[in-house]
């Protein structure tokens, strides 16, 4: 996230780190699963129907293998999106 | 447990209606899940491990043990529509609803590996290979474990640190 947020010219400090520590917490922030980033309040990778909940996060790398974190190149994009 | 301890027995039920634990051929217990990134992540190596080496006489399990109340897609029953999806798989899926086998081994995340010998002597824990993101790697530390176990020698390695999911323990 840093590494991406540096290659765009951006502050690779501006990245608040929430912890979700109860169901409750993870259904009021419609936190689907650990890590999950979002970027002025949208998810970089979005599922739909994903339930909230407390679990680990799946993600599908671009060539199709499993990652418990997103491509670096769907952070890359969505930092794009945010700042054009 | 610890290197050189004999694990406890254990009898489980298997998405297949029966029940399975170790017996007395080498046997591999990894603790796995349904919806752990890591676990999916080796899920394909793993079992092709349990398709190389169940032809060479290995037992291999796969134990379940995360809560389904706070996990409900590691359910009994999410396990059983996995297997059927996948159209079967070369091992036994065991559910640990208790837990109690988890606590036993001392197991920490999904995957957790454990290496048994014929005489349920524990011969290796941790990781199947080096790296998740590498599925080249093919599960080379659970390889060279079983290979080892399987000659009657102790493996190189005999502990990695396991990589993976915390366990989802009940509260």
């Amino acid at each position: 996230m840093q590494d991406a947020l540096s290659a765009e010219g951006l502050d690779p400090e501006a990245v608040e780190m929430r912890e979700m520590k109860t169901l409750r917490e993870a259904e009021r922030e419609r936190f689907p699963g650990s890590p999950t980033i979002r970027i002025a309040g949208a998810d970089v990778s979005p599922v739909e129907n994903d339930p909230a909940g407390l679990s680990c996060r799946v993600y599908r790398l671009r060539d199709g293998r499993f990652s418990p974190t997103p491509d670096p190149q769907d952070i890359r994009d969505a930092i794009r999106r945010t700042t054009e | 447990m610890n290197i050189g301890d004999t694990a406890p027995p254990f009898d489980l039920p298997a998405t297949d209606g029966t029940s399975q634990g170790p017996g007395a051929t080498p046997t591999a217990v990894i603790f796995t899940c349904n919806h752990c990134p890591y676990a999916l992540a080796w899920h394909d190596r793993l079992l092709d491990v349990a398709r190389d080496y169940s032809a060479r006489g290995v037992h291999v399990l796969f134990v379940n043990p995360n809560d389904a109340e706070s996990h409900p897609r590691d359910s009994f029953d999410a396990m059983k529509e996995r297997v059927e999806a996948d159209g079967g798989w070369p091992a036994p899926y065991l559910r640990d609803e208790t837990q109690e086998v988890a606590r036993d081994f001392g197991a920490k995340t999904t995957p957790d590996v454990f290496v048994l010998d014929e005489d349920g002597v524990l011969r290796y824990r941790g990781a199947p290979d080096a790296d998740h993101e590498d599925p080249s790697l093919r599960a080379a530390w659970l390889r060279d474990a079983l290979d080892a176990v399987l000659e009657g020698d102790a493996p190189a390695q005999a502990q990695t640190e396991p990589v993976g999911c915390s366990i989802k323990w009940s509260q």
